[in-house]
């Protein structure tokens, strides 16, 4: 069987999974995830590898990578923003919000910045509906937004590849108060 | 077995099966619930929720699809809530439906519109805007009308669950769902237009007869079609004496409403333009166009002078199996007693006959498994890797035992068990895939009868000594090392395989070209028979023997006598007659002098024997045919004869069932129904005393009275034979003593750059007509080698670029399709385009039925030369 782009390596972390399951077709989120890690994103020949591997054809594969935000399917920039679109934040002026990163950047949803450091893409509800205007970047989050913060949250991103403005790990509270 | 439930459906009492969904119950109970997910071939999906009903005792409106009647349920279709709820669910269909039913192709058959009628609220709630598709083409031959989807997902389910084909994916979900191919690319799938038949709206429609039609104003004649042996009921519809159309009505004919690519996008040969229209005699080198009496006159003028001066044996007659039951019966009434030869055969001869010979020795009878059988089937052993390009409705039997019924699929092929993408295969659905090497099968079957002798199940059995004794004899010759070394196939897997046979409930075997048209076709049959035998799946209820037809009419061919074998009804024939290689070489002996060719091409289909030569020795050919083949071209006679759309009569599939043809256009020009030319030529003949055989009639009104003779003639011709009778057969047979030839094994291939070279049947066409249709021709339209990637890498070939196969001094350059199915060290050429690939291919004759081999062979392969 021979692959197109995916290392032997990635094959390695696809294929262990299949004893987890089912059918191999239950791996497929996992092995997309994969791909996208090894990659960048998922390329046709990515997804067709991936089909390969698990038995599937292609487009059983595409279906399911075109449902989530998460997976990219052109490449991307080295920061990749999801900004909330789901009402909570809406009500607080994501839509503005959004409109100011797309001035700020230059480019519009789903596009990737010239000197590719930053793709812009929508997405649903990322849970943080307390703290909203709010946006994910990588694995960050970025909460109780302003045009100011992301203008800096911005230049701190292209200048040092990360910024202080992250929201710190979740706790979850301890409602004992012990 | 499932028991019945009693339940109530809009206050009317109502008993069915239990687990029946509601949806089903109440059309029983006579209310149609509207509804746009569920159809009856697959499983219930509940995504559209138009079927919602009231439950009493249930709290919320059910869907009527996913819902099993249960014992004492009270259901009502139309309640208040559920009016209002379907309304609503009409009310988001039609807020992003364009409404653009005057210009839809789907227009007056849709489901939307009738249900809308019905359902959809006065005024609609929505003010947004409709959301708007960019425009996709799904490939040349299907039309996708996006903004028309209402998102059901029949056409992505019928394509898994059916078609095992999976082509279609429901991408971009979301608020813009769109059904659609990988990565918004046109499809290559198998297009059996299945997504175009099942889709409820006009969201998926056939480019073919794009605008050429509205539903309402077209004559739809049902029919069977005339591709394969399959025998799929067909629906040609017409305007103005034109095909515009084909479909199949839900449930109806053997193939339930389903159909392949070619019963599907394939009728476009029927109104050809190169369509023969007229007579034609030859003056010289030249054709001249003729009146019909002219032309039979002359045909039988010489036909008289040839029969008194040597004799009635002197004329021979070859009818291809593609014409009705009535026209084959015909044509050998005619050559039989009108003329008095007793050369007469058909297109089974390539094959086909081996198997109906071969079943009919062993069983006393040849319609030994229906396709009832192959659905129910627990476990399927079939010997056509190929079966869903050869006979694809056929093959969405084993897929539904498969997939549907969980049965066991032992498959024994020559292909690797990988398909290509967006194509179904069986090898991949088979729980034992016996990969053999090219030509390996009767050592297969060898191996199969070898391992299952030894298996204890076998002591259970009650066989005759004698019976026994010679089949183990007749294995006995290989031991497993030497068959493992010839197959590829070790002794484990052989037992594995026949012990899964042998244990089955209701086992049938099913088998093809691959055995039937290849070398030692007849014997292997008659091992396969055996096989079946000590495997007991044979002669009870359930079980059985399939073999496939690559014609439609190839088991009516046989059973109508159309061959030297047997008279009309399967009574044996005195053995005087010729086969069709009889007859040419007769012709090269000058011992035939006439020979009379109905839709028979043997320039086309024997290219390495002379035949030019030997035809070029007749003192007469007549050819009859749809088109100007290339022996028609050298015919001092040619009779345009009419398709199967513009005839009436009766086709007999591979199952042994005789469907009525119907008459959906008129013919074109001046051609006649091969019924109608052999009553003339009937007529001319016995009012020319000097023929000098007694006179037969050939008075016939239509292909009715033709059949009433058949019928009056051949009463037993197509009855079914009991289990009973098989049993009592198979009992006399393991009495008598039987000679099988040992196996030939193929010597192996020595040179990596030495291949074995199959060619057949693809699956976009069926013979030589299918090239004329050009929705068929768009799909494929030229000949190409099929090679597997590890090949093409390893010459370093490019898909699509040019590669020089060469055999002995002939050479034929093909571009290169990589394909996973096909063995590394094997090609694969479809048969219907280039006569030069055949010329590479050894041919050889068996030795019982005489029936020509050469789909096989070796070649050396090497990248063309840029000149």
């Amino acid at each position: 069987m021979k692959l197109r782009v995916l290392s032997s390596a990635a094959e390695a972390a696809i294929t262990l999974e299949f004893e987890k399951y089912p059918d191999k077709r239950s791996v497929l989120l996992h092995a997309l995830r994969v791909a996208q890690q090894e990659t960048g994103y998922l390329s046709e020949e990515a997804m067709r590898d991936v089909a390969t591997l698990l038995e599937l054809t292609p487009v059983q594969v595409y279906d399911v990578a075109t449902f989530y935000t998460l997976f990219h399917l052109q490449p991307v920039g080295k920061h990749v923003i999801y900004a909330c679109k789901s009402l909570p934040c809406a009500l607080v002026g994501a839509s503005a919000l959004c409109r100011h990163i797309q001035n700020r950047l230059g480019v519009g949803i789903g596009e990737t910045t010239s000197d590719n450091q930053f793709t812009l893409k929508q997405t649903e509800c990322l849970a943080s509906c307390g703290s909203g205007p709010m946006v994910q970047i990588n694995d960050n989050y970025y909460e109780y937004l302003t045009p100011a913060k992301v203008d800096r949250l911005l230049d701190d991103l292209r200048a040092r590849g990360k910024s202080d403005l992250a929201s710190k790990p979740f706790k979850i509270p301890n409602v004992t108060g012990a | 077995m499932a028991g019945f439930v009693h339940l109530t459906i809009d206050g009317q009492g109502i008993e069915v099966e239990s687990g029946t969904p509601l949806i089903e119950a109440a059309k029983q109970a006579g209310a149609e619930i509207a509804h746009f997910c569920y159809h009856p071939k697959l499983k219930p999906d509940a995504n559209c929720r138009m079927c919602l009903v009231e439950i009493e005792k249930m709290p919320k409106l059910q869907t009527s699809c996913s819902t099993p009647a249960a014992e004492g349920m009270v259901v009502h279709t139309a309640s208040n809530r559920v009016k209002q709820a379907q309304e609503g669910v009409m009310s988001f269909l039609l807020g992003n439906h364009p409404l653009d039913c005057p210009e839809c192709d789907q227009g007056g058959e849709c489901q939307l519109q009738d249900f809308a009628h019905q359902h959809s609220p006065t005024l609609s709630p929505f003010s947004e805007e409709k959301r708007v598709f960019d425009k996709e083409y799904f490939g040349p031959l299907i039309e996708k009308e996006m903004n028309r989807c209402v998102s059901c997902l029949r056409c992505v389910r019928y394509c898994d669950e059916v078609l095992d084909v999976n082509a279609l994916g429901s991408i971009d979900r979301g608020t813009m769902t769109q059904i659609g191919g990988f990565a918004h690319h046109e499809l290559d799938c198998e297009f059996c237009g299945g997504c175009i038949q099942i889709c409820p709206v006009g969201a998926l429609t056939s480019r073919l007869s794009m605008y050429d039609y509205r539903p309402w104003q077209v004559k739809k004649t049902e029919t069977i079609c005339n591709y394969c042996g399959d025998g799929c009921e067909l629906t040609l519809e017409s305007i103005n004496n034109t095909v515009v159309r084909t479909s199949s009505k839900l449930g109806t004919g053997r193939n339930t409403g389903d159909l392949c690519v070619r019963g599907f996008f394939g009728y476009g040969a029927i109104g050809h333009k190169d369509r023969l229209t007229r007579p034609m005699i030859r003056r010289g080198n030249h054709r001249l166009q003729i009146t019909w009496k002219g032309a039979v006159e002359s045909a039988v003028a010489a036909l008289k002078k040839i029969v008194e001066t040597h004799g009635p044996g002197s004329v021979g007659g070859v009818i291809s199996a593609h014409c009705t039951n009535e026209e084959i019966y015909l044509f050998q009434k005619l050559l039989r007693q009108g003329i008095g030869t007793p050369h007469v055969d058909s297109s089974t001869r390539y094959g086909y006959v081996n198997a109906i010979t071969g079943l009919h020795k062993v069983f006393g009878t040849t319609r030994l498994a229906r396709y009832e059988d192959v659905v129910g089937a627990d476990v399927l052993l079939v010997f056509a890797g190929e079966m869903t390009e050869t006979n694809p409705i056929a093959a969405l039997k084993v897929k539904e035992a498969v997939r549907k019924h969980n049965a066991t699929l032992i498959a024994v092929d020559a292909y690797t068990k990988q398909s290509d993408p967006f194509r179904s295969h069986l090898p991949r659905l088979a729980k034992y895939h016996l990969q053999i090497l090219q030509g390996a099968e009767s050592l297969a079957i060898v191996g199969l009868t070898k391992a299952l002798l030894e298996n204890p199940v076998l002591s259970e059995g009650d066989f005759s000594p004698l019976f026994l004794e010679q089949v183990t004899k007749s294995v006995a010759l290989f031991s497993f090392e030497e068959i493992h070394a010839a197959t590829g196939i070790s002794q484990e897997a052989f037992s594995q395989a026949a012990a899964a046979y042998a244990g089955a409930t209701r086992g049938v075997l099913i088998f093809g070209r691959a055995i039937t048209g290849s070398e030692e076709g007849y014997i292997n049959v008659v091992r396969l028979a055996h096989l079946a035998i000590l495997a007991k799946q044979v002669g009870r209820p359930g079980t059985g023997i399939l073999a496939l037809a690559s014609e439609n009419n190839a088991y009516g061919a046989i059973a109508m006598g159309g061959l030297p074998e047997y008279l009309p009804g399967f009574s044996p024939a005195n053995g005087a007659g010729y086969t069709l290689p009889g007859m040419l070489d007769a012709c090269e002996r000058g011992e035939i002098k006439a020979l009379y060719l109905v839709g028979e091409n043997p320039l086309r289909s024997l290219p390495q024997k002379n035949v030019q030569a030997a035809l070029s020795k007749l003192d007469l050919l007549i050819c009859q045919d749809l088109f100007l083949s290339e022996t028609a071209a050298i015919a001092h006679v040619v009779f345009p004869a009419v398709s199967f759309a513009e005839k009436e009569g009766r086709f007999t599939n591979q199952e042994g069932e005789v469907q009525r043809v119907r008459k959906a256009v008129e013919p074109v020009g001046n051609a006649k129904t091969d019924l109608e030319i052999f009553s003339m030529m009937g007529a001319a003949i016995a009012s020319s005393s000097a023929a000098g055989v007694p006179a037969v009639s050939f008075d016939y009104a239509n292909s009715e009275a033709v059949w009433r003779e058949i019928m009056a003639t051949v009463p037993d011709g197509f009855h079914t034979d009991s289990a009973e009778a098989v049993s009592q057969h198979v009992a006399v047979y393991a009495q008598q003593a039987i000679e099988l030839a040992p196996p030939v094994v193929i010597s192996k291939r020595r040179n990596p750059d030495e291949f074995d070279l199959q060619v057949g049947q693809a699956l976009f066409h069926s013979g030589r007509m299918s090239t004329y249709a050009s929705g068929l021709t768009t799909l494929l339209s030229s000949a190409i080698v099929l090679m597997h990637p590890s090949d093409s890498d390893r010459m370093g070939v490019e898909e699509g670029e040019q590669v020089t196969l060469r055999a002995g001094s002939g050479t034929v350059c093909l571009p290169v399709k990589t394909s996973l199915k096909v063995q590394p060290g094997t090609l694969f050429v479809p048969e219907h385009f280039s006569l030069d690939v055949k010329r590479l291919l050894p041919l050889a004759f068996d030795p019982t039925t005489g029936v020509p081999y050469s789909t096989r062979g070796r070649v050396t392969v090497s990248k063309q030369k840029i000149s």
